[in-house]
């Protein structure tokens, strides 16, 4: 019941307010920004925007060189492995010995 | 610069001097209601009319002057509101990039209106931050009946919908209001 009539007192808080009044020189500010073309919006994104997409780059290269290193690596260790081999043959030692 | 007057199909004249302090509390006023920040409102209504300067010529009234404004305006400040939820969201990146991310208007503690008297404002307080977090087109056709007590066709032309679809969404907001205020007290209660 309390909290009744609380929630009833806050959603008729602004019965009997009075608008906000703007600034008394507001025209002049208006014709300040148009004669200086400027009409950009208060809130400034471009340096976020910025900011994520030099995070994506550098998400980007780091993925690249990752996998560019793993497909050397690979490529490095299956020519070990045949050279190893060949030299095993070579030098008549069994690789596939059963102890 | 010089002041220029416009012309109306309705073969009516206006100065945009005279249209600026005709319209200008009801821009602010609304705008305030929406951002709930006295310097982003005031940047807001500056945007509106320039906004309304450069449109004014293809203005076709088919609705009055002062809904087009309301129209404007309600999209500049919904407009704002989402970048600012956007740059919030971010804003935690953008902080390890800049050391001073003062750019970056976080959330005032609390919001007192203005023209709200003295007796309520701190019942107000809870009013506007509940408000906050309707949805878009609830909080609208709150602010626009509410505070700016406008009727629900005015309301219908600026929201591009039905008188009753501007009931209706009067009606969810206050249930809305309602439940988050009913939860908001709980908590102070249990602290």
């Amino acid at each position: 019941m309390e909290q009744n009539n609380w929630i009833n007192e806050v959603l008729e808080s602004t019965k009997g307010m009075q608008k906000a009044e703007a600034s008394p020189f507001l025209f002049e500010k208006i014709s300040n920004r148009i004669q200086t073309g400027k009409t950009a919006s208060p809130v400034k994104t471009n340096n976020i925007k910025w900011v994520f997409v030099l995070v994506a780059a550098v998400i980007l290269i780091v993925n690249i060189i990752a996998i560019s290193n793993y497909s050397n690596s690979e490529n490095k260790n299956s020519n070990e492995t045949e050279l190893v081999s060949a030299l095993g043959s070579e030098l008549g030692y069994n690789s596939n010995y059963n102890y | 610069m010089r002041d220029c007057k416009f012309y109306l199909s309705t073969n009516s004249n206006i100065s945009f001097n005279d249209l600026v302090n005709e319209n200008k509390n009801r821009v602010y006023n609304t705008a305030i209601s929406f951002v709930q920040n006295p310097e982003d409102a005031e940047d807001l209504t500056q945007e509106v009319f320039i906004e309304v300067y450069n449109s004014l010529s293809k203005f076709k009234e088919q609705s009055s002057l002062s809904t087009w404004i309301y129209k404007i305006t309600v999209n500049k400040s919904l407009d704002f509101l989402r970048k600012k939820k956007r740059q919030k969201r971010f804003g935690f990146l953008s902080s390890l990039f800049y050391e001073d991310s003062s750019e970056i208007k976080h959330d005032q503690p609390h919001f007192d209106h203005p023209g709200i008297l003295l007796e309520n404002k701190e019942k107000a307080r809870y009013l506007f931050a509940a408000i906050d977090t309707l949805p878009e087109n609830q909080k609208t056709a709150f602010i626009l009946f509410n505070i700016e007590e406008l009727s629900q066709k005015e309301i219908a032309q600026i929201m591009n919908t039905s008188p009753k679809a501007v009931e209706s969404l009067i009606q969810r907001a206050k249930q809305g209001l309602r439940l988050k205020l009913a939860l908001r007290r709980a908590q102070d209660d249990n602290f």
